[in-house]
């Protein structure tokens, strides 16, 4: 690549457990960027930036500034009160451009810079408590996207590389983010009130006991969620990852994609596992046609 | 008596016998349950979707043909109705073979023809003059919707209808490595012909088939029975009514509805609001005040 970014101190280990440098998590994404690029570009985008690596302090930046790079873009955007700079990238020399400047995780709007106002996609993060099975937690993601599905929309699912699952669903642009937001909002209530049992849609702690927590909350403007195939700033160098449903019943836990796994899976992928979401078009129902 | 699998007929030409399809096998193996070593309890088989993982009722279930990987061709029951013989219950004989001439390889199952009512007389008759001819009756046979090739034995006071393997089916030996040649290209002695044959001779005797037991499952049933003995046994455990599923009667609600209830009351606490709402707001603060590696993990976890 010929206007590869300066990258420096490649040695510098990022991760002290899986003994991961610099010069890896470069190498990771430029060999993932053929996935990865797809839902990251011209996105709103937050960052997990750990100078010292995971063993040192992380913190998250969400505002553009100038020594990120020359590919990294600069959107300004209202906020609650004034406006400000937010950031975003087109290719992989802008990802790399901030591998440079110590990101690990890669988050994303729900919406493209371009009409930042019209969402184009809702994403339920499904967020277990301790103690519940990870079959639980697969069996709800199953639950989100059949009742999706009711309302005629198709998802998608993807590990977080945390501990949750999330489904994804894309729309057509066209409402705002009042409308997407009220709209998840209902949704995770309609779930709750089917299930009380099994889900909660209120990200308090306390009450979470024994629950899964449907966070509908990244439906929301200025909310991020952390794109597929981004690295995880956690022990084990864990990797958001697109699954096919069918893989998902296959997967053992929310952090089964290291790195190296996912650098392997990178190779031998005939096609993104989220392919036909490009080609969706479905609208957010208005009308939950009963 | 055993029931017979079906009753129809034997017909060869223009002659019709009668009969019932018995089977010819005893099934003498012992059959193992697995249970999970941790509780014993009984593993169960489940046809689960591959996707979802969810257990598929039978009525879902179709048959296809994998024709390229992961590229189907599914068979309606038509088709394969089409394609399955349409004579049923009934062996019909093609032609009589010298019996002899049937290699041993071809034979696979055995199973015994009994005469219908009224049909005992036409039943000896083809017995008696197969015996004499030294012949076996070839032809075809419907078991359970699919068809076989058979040969009509007699044997004492039976036919025998016996399974043959079609042609396709055996591995012809000469795909092996085997020593061509008779005994002068393997330097074999008239001596040494003469001790083989003694030998042979010496431990001949007559095929008593009784003489020869299955040791290993006889071995097993003893230690079977010394287990059960010892009271080393997981017994039946009492069924509880009261662990019915969680989830037994909660799929009633419908989910359109419900959704849409929901969607009513959110629009009448009016929409002009801006976008963070007060639960969006209570979790913003959090992230600021915990440690870096808690936040980014609540972050998106």
């Amino acid at each position: 690549m010929a206007t590869a970014p300066r990258l420096t101190s490649p040695d510098k280990v990022v991760y002290p457990d899986a003994e991961i440098t610099k010069a890896d998590v470069a190498d990771y994404y430029r060999a993932v960027s053929r996935w990865m690029l797809p839902e990251l570009v011209r996105r709103p985008l937050s960052l997990v930036r750990c100078p010292d690596g995971i063993a040192g302090s992380c913190f998250f930046q969400k505002h553009h500034a100038d020594s990120l790079g020359q590919h990294v873009g600069s959107i300004t955007l209202r906020e609650v009160s004034g406006q400000d700079d937010y950031l975003y990238v087109e290719d992989l020399e802008g990802v790399l451009e901030l591998v440079q400047m110590n990101t690990l995780e890669f988050h994303v709007w729900g919406s493209h810079i371009d009409e930042v106002d019209q969402p184009d996609r809702l994403v339920f993060d499904l967020d277990p408590d301790e103690g519940i099975e990870w079959n639980a937690l697969k069996a709800a993601a199953r639950d989100v996207r059949d009742r999706l599905a009711e309302t005629g929309l198709r998802s998608w699912v993807r590990l977080s590389g945390g501990k949750g699952v999330h489904v994804v669903a894309p729309i057509k642009r066209g409402p705002d983010w009042q409308q997407v937001k009220e709209f998840c909002d209902a949704f995770a209530d309609s779930m709750v009130a089917r299930a009380p049992e099994r889900y909660i849609a209120t990200a308090s702690k306390a009450a979470r006991e024994g629950l899964i927590f449907i966070d509908w909350l990244r439906n929301t403007r200025g909310a991020t969620s952390v794109t597929s195939w981004s690295l995880r700033a956690r022990p084990g160098a864990t990797v958001a990852m697109p699954l096919t449903w069918e893989e998902l019943g296959r997967v053992r836990q929310a952090g089964a994609f290291d790195l190296h796994k996912a650098l392997r899976r990178s190779r031998n992928l005939k096609r993104d596992p989220w392919h036909a979401m490009h080609r969706a078009r479905q609208t957010l129902p208005r009308d939950v046609g009963v | 008596m055993a029931r017979p699998i079906w009753t129809g007929t034997l017909s060869f030409g223009l002659l019709n016998i009668p009969v019932k399809l018995m089977t010819g096998e005893r099934r003498v193996d012992l059959h193992f349950r697995m249970l999970d070593s941790r509780n014993n309890a009984p593993i169960r088989y489940e046809r689960v979707n591959a996707e979802t993982g969810e257990e598929v009722p039978w009525k879902e279930i179709v048959k296809a043909f994998e024709y390229d990987k992961g590229s189907y061709v599914v068979l309606e029951e038509s088709d394969i109705a089409a394609a399955s013989p349409d004579h049923k219950e009934s062996v019909d004989i093609d032609t009589f073979v010298d019996i002899e001439s049937i290699g041993p390889e071809f034979f696979e199952k055995p199973y015994v023809l009994e005469p219908g009512k009224k049909a005992e007389k036409g039943y000896v008759l083809l017995r008696e003059t197969l015996k004499r001819t030294g012949q076996a009756g070839v032809g075809r046979v419907v078991i359970r919707t699919r068809e076989y090739l058979a040969a009509v034995v007699p044997k004492d006071e039976a036919l025998m209808l016996l399974i043959l393997r079609f042609a396709q089916e055996l591995v012809d030996p000469a795909d092996y490595k085997l020593p061509e040649g008779g005994l002068e290209k393997w330097k074999i002695t008239a001596r040494e012909i003469d001790m083989a044959k003694q030998l042979i001779e010496s431990m001949s005797s007559k095929w008593e088939p009784e003489d020869y037991k299955d040791d290993f499952r006889e071995r097993l049933t003893k230690v079977i029975e010394d287990r059960v003995k010892s009271k080393n046994v997981v017994r039946k455990a009492p069924t509880d009514e009261d662990h019915l599923p969680e989830n037994a009667a909660t799929n009633v609600i419908d989910f359109a509805d419900l959704l849409k209830r929901s969607l009513e009351k959110k629009g009448d606490k009016g929409g002009g609001k801006p976008a963070p709402a007060k639960k969006a707001a209570k979790k913003a603060p959090a992230k600021k005040t915990t440690t870096a590696k808690k936040r980014t993990g609540r972050k998106s976890a």
